[in-house]
């Protein structure tokens, strides 16, 4: 197989949505000797953006999305080692999770997978994050964008607490702060201080390149 | 796959007695066991969610019209008690075992607060009846050991695991082959239960698709009772109303027949207020597999049957 040829493997492998493809794929290429970097972004990511343009299209479905981003984030577990930290083309950092309290973490893997397959650097807390988890994230990795997600009525105050917090501590200037999940309005957003909202996934990716674009 | 247990690849399938509800068996055996849950996140009848203040008589009618629909149709209910604060656990589960003799699932996205409600549930000697939902690839072993020393032997197995989500790997992540520890050898080994109802999830409509293979897999391959809440997704399709304002009460139990027809032994259908609109087509389509069933040599294993017991003529 030729350079070309490897990369569309790579690429067949993401839309297959079998991480062990992904893996198979992967270890070829790396055997070979191609540039790691090159190897997401023409291949593996180019992969997860065309399902993420299928389910945009109402052609692809949750499940696809979310074993697409299982499929690359094994690539991506395979490749990162070899990655050496020299900043590449990375749009932004973001960094994410659901609030305290809060155990959904369906809404908030698509936005993973979605905000990595368009080049954002991506540090993912999970689920039920406390606030102080946060705001010690904040400090330590400097993201470009704080995402906070919330499914339940319950925890969408948690999200409010977060940005308090940040102020408090004089770091709300540093980060943009972008919410949504089910329990989130856009009156709710504005109101507890955010700089966006993410109706859903893909406005969440959408909102996310607009406020990289502002900075 | 309709005389699934005598064909050939199928393991012999368990029947769990769950506080005197029996669940499980061959399609056409048992009628689907119908959960319907109560005081979830945003239900109206809750005043006060931390301390479990509620208009106590919505909601006895809630539990009671399901009570009315199980005891005309032959679907064994269950109560699927949803809190999110100890307090409030404590005060449900009292009411609804006062109001049924149905079993109760402690329910809550916080261990603490399923936790509690467990405990109470022994405290007042309702441990045969309580089911606790649920146990996943994320629960704890202080919340295992908490389980195993209370003593509680039924619950839901969540199977879905977010690493691989086709149905070929539902049986390997249970069996703990594969993609991490196992919810259900955890559930038994750590929690000591033996009465398990495995849940194989769902995310979406397209979904179910996967829900159904999963079943199937599930009964097929381990012989344990499954089920899933696919009327969740529809309650989550919000352009449902482009197809007319009846859709939604149609897909409601629509989505549920299709994993019957996979041989699923249970079923969350979501909040209690649909019972109307759940119980009479899970029971149609019981009596219809179980006749089918018949035909293959399986036959009711009770006359409290759908089949039996919705006039036909």
């Amino acid at each position: 197989m030729d350079r070309g040829e490897m990369l569309e493997a790579l690429y067949r492998a993401v839309l297959s949505r079998e991480p062990e493809e992904v893996a198979r794929a992967v270890e070829e290429a790396i055997g070979a000797g191609l540039d790691p970097l090159t190897m997401i972004e023409e291949g593996l990511a180019r992969g997860l953006r065309e399902v993420g343009d299928l389910y945009g299209r109402g052609e692809a479905f949750l499940a696809d999305l979310i074993m697409a981003g299982e499929a690359m984030k094994e690539g991506l577990r395979l490749l990162e080692p070899l990655i050496r930290r020299k900043g590449g083309a990375v749009r932004g950092r973001v960094l994410l999770g659901t609030v305290e309290g809060d155990h959904h973490d369906i809404g908030k893997n698509i936005v993973v997978a979605l905000l990595r397959a368009n080049g954002f650097e991506v540090i993912d807390l999970g689920v039920d994050v406390p606030v102080e988890e946060f705001v010690e994230a904040v400090r330590r990795f400097e993201p470009d964008i704080l995402g906070l997600s919330a499914l339940m009525t319950t925890t969408v105050p948690l999200q409010r607490r977060v940005i308090e917090r940040l102020e408090e501590l004089g770091l709300r200037d540093k980060v943009k702060v972008l919410v949504g999940g089910g329990a989130v309005t856009p009156e709710m957003a504005r109101e507890m201080g955010a700089d966006a909202y993410g109706r859903d996934a893909l406005d969440a990716v959408k909102k996310a390149i607009e406020l990289i674009k502002r900075r | 796959m309709i005389s699934k247990g005598s064909d050939e690849g199928w393991v012999p399938q368990r029947i769990f007695n769950i506080g005197g509800v029996e669940v499980g068996g061959r399609i056409g055996e048992l009628p689907t066991a119908l959960i319907g849950c109560i005081f979830y996140d945003r239900h109206r009848i809750v005043k006060d969610p931390k301390r479990g203040v509620f208009e106590r008589e919505a909601a006895e009618r809630l539990v009671q019209r399901q009570a009315e629909l199980s005891e005309v149709t032959g679907n064994p209910h269950m109560v699927d008690v949803i809190a999110s604060a100890p307090e409030a656990m404590r005060r449900y589960i009292d009411f609804v075992a006062d109001l049924t003799e149905a079993p109760l699932l402690i329910d809550s996205s916080i261990p603490e607060v399923r936790i509690a409600g467990l405990e109470y549930a022994a405290e007042v000697g309702l441990l045969e009846r309580t089911v606790y939902n649920s146990l996943s690839y994320a629960t704890t072993e202080e919340e295992l050991s908490r389980i195993r020393e209370v003593g509680l032997k039924n619950a839901v197995i969540l199977a879905f695991n977010p690493r691989y989500l086709w149905p070929r790997g539902v049986v390997p992540f249970l069996r703990g082959e594969k993609y991490g520890p196992s919810p259900l050898r955890r559930a038994m080994e750590l929690g000591g239960l033996e009465r398990v109802l495995i849940d194989v999830g769902v995310l979406d409509i397209p979904s179910i698709g996967l829900t159904m293979e999963s079943v199937e897999r599930v009964k097929r391959e381990l012989g344990l009772p499954a089920g899933a809440g696919p009327s969740n997704a529809v309650l989550d399709w919000r352009q449902v109303r482009r197809l007319g304002p009846r859709a939604r009460a149609v897909c409601l139990p629509g989505s549920i027949l299709l994993t019957q027809c996979a041989g699923a032994d249970f079923a969350i259908y979501g909040p209690m207020k649909y019972a109307e609109k759940v119980f009479p087509a899970v029971a149609m389509a019981d009596a219809i597999l179980a006749y089918r069933a018949m035909r293959h040599g399986v036959r009711p294993r009770t006359k409290r049957h759908p089949l039996y017991r919705l006039p036909f003529h």
